[in-house]
């Protein structure tokens, strides 16, 4: 038992020592994208990963409109009308800086 | 004649062209899982031969999705599992609005909360629930198949549709008729899930009669990081090859979100007819009807069940916590290894590793109770270590 546990704790501090979650750190983004992002996390993840549309390639705000539309009309998205403006910000914002030349912002490579 | 043809054709294109776009955009996304299954036997209790898909399993799809205009969208789906390669989606949707939607094709029919997580991607443990297991349960011939074995792919067409009331609440609704349920013969047991979803010869009908169903949800919006849904399903249809044997599935689904923390609950139950005009067909006596004869039909019931927490306790780490389980009720095959009450009772745990955005391991112990097993058995262990990447 006493294994176990040791076994138990050696993974779990190893786990907290690399931490590279499927999605960003908050603490890095632009203060005023923090909400959009919390919305996002939050939205998002319901049926599926915050890795999937944070890993498409898709790097049109036009495309990013019609993506964000057919996930609202998924059934339980949760994801309202009055959701669309702050996702588009966030994500609008996230392909941009995924594309600039110096990336990574917020861990977005 | 041919002026007529050419102001018709006119028309059309008229009466189309607001909705007219070329494909603005395509989105491929797939996701990959290899599972190793380990059931311990020790020598006393040897391995029964098709115990179940131990040992490595692979799951693989690729999704297409290509959204035509802000009005249509198409999307394919190609699987590679323990089945082989297999269509998993290739339907249209065209929405005249966000009340209504049409979609025809090929495509799951919308029915319960787990439906939409079916993908191995999405789901945070290596196998699926207990109701919606497709071929991953331990004693899977001997217990026979789930209540609707995930994912239920099938062709037809569903309509649906989601409104919001205000921001705090959505109503969404979805009815289908698909080809439905099939089994290649027409004195049988059970559904031939495999017959259901498989391309050999074709992905065809078998009875030519359609199956019916659909879902009704509600989802609130009780606080900023709080949400709840409630949904209700049904499906109806014949499966036999002359259309006379039939089965309704109906199920209750509850999600609840608090802020990190998902508690995920859905009830299911199947009553299937079964082709009974032959005592010699079944273990035990068949009720006689009031001239002495057999029935033409018996039935048996299916049910199952599942409540699952997820909950992260790191930014890489999710911790889940599941108990599901199935019973299953009615007469058996002479031989069957199943009493006329049946059932399973699982307890899992299990973790998830995020190694790096779209890499995950997962782990997890299951501990399985049975009941009403002839070969005596009342409990078994499992343990799953696998790697799942989307992309």
């Amino acid at each position: 038992m006493r294994r176990v546990v040791v076994l138990g704790v050696t993974i779990l501090l190893g786990c907290a020592a690399y931490q590279r979650g499927e999605g960003l750190d908050p603490a890095t983004l632009p203060s005023a994208l923090r909400p959009d992002y919390e919305l996002f996390a939050q939205r998002c993840s319901r049926c599926h990963s915050l890795s999937r549309p944070l890993n498409t390639r898709i790097s049109s705000d036009d495309h990013w409109r019609v993506y964000v539309a057919r996930m609202r009309r998924m059934p339980g998205s949760g994801i309202s009308p009055d959701d669309v403006p702050g996702l588009l910000r966030f994500l609008n914002w996230y392909s941009a800086a995924r594309r600039s030349p110096d990336g990574g912002v917020g861990g977005t490579r | 004649m041919k002026s007529r043809a050419l102001m018709l054709l006119l028309c059309l294109v008229g009466v189309l062209s607001p909705f007219a776009a070329r494909a603005i955009d395509l989105n491929l996304a797939g996701t990959l899982q290899l599972d190793y299954l380990f059931s311990p036997f020790g020598r006393s209790d040897p391995r029964p031969a098709s115990h179940t898909l131990d040992g490595f399993t692979e799951e693989l799809s690729l999704k297409l999705a290509i959204d035509i205009s802000s009005h249509a969208s198409a999307n394919v789906k190609a699987c590679f599992g323990c089945h082989g390669f297999e269509v998993g989606m290739a339907y249209v949707d065209f929405r005249l609005a966000d009340e209504f939607n049409i979609r025809v094709g090929r495509f799951s029919p919308t029915f319960g909360e787990f439906g939409l997580r079916h993908d191995p991607g999405n789901h945070r443990l290596s196998d699926k629930p207990l109701p919606y297991d497709m071929g991953r349960m331990l004693r899977l011939n001997a217990f026979g198949d789930s209540v609707l074995p995930s994912p239920y792919v099938d062709n037809g067409i569903e309509l649906s549709g989601t409104h919001f009331f205000d921001r705090s609440l959505q109503f969404d609704y979805a009815a289908h008729a698909v080809a439905g349920l099939r089994a290649n013969t027409d004195t049988p047991y059970d559904v031939d899930f495999i017959a259901s979803r498989s391309a050999a010869p074709y992905y065809i009908d078998n009875n030519s009669q359609p199956s019916v169903g659909g879902r009704v949800g509600l989802t609130a919006r009780l606080a900023s990081r709080v949400d709840l849904s409630l949904g209700g399903s049904a499906i109806w249809g014949a499966y036999d090859t002359r259309a006379r044997m039939t089965y309704t599935v109906l199920g209750a689904d509850l999600y609840l979100r608090a802020g990190r923390t998902n508690v995920r609950a859905e009830y299911l139950i199947r009553r299937t007819d079964m082709y009974a005009a032959d005592q010699g067909r079944f273990e035990y006596m068949l009720q006689t009807q009031a001239d002495g004869s057999l029935p033409e039909r018996t039935f048996q019931v299916r049910d199952g069940w599942y409540v699952e927490v997820e909950q992260p306790v790191l930014r890489n780490l999710d911790v889940i916590l599941r108990w599901d389980g199935m019973r299953r009720r009615g007469n058996t095959a002479p031989g069957s290894q199943l009493d006329f009450e049946a059932g399973v009772s699982r307890w899992t745990l299990g973790a998830q590793y995020v190694v790096e955005r779209g890499y995950r391991l997962k782990a997890s112990a299951e501990h399985y109770s049975w009941w009403g097993m002839r070969n005596g058995i009342d409990q078994d262990w499992a343990f799953h270590l696998g790697a799942v990447a989307t992309f």
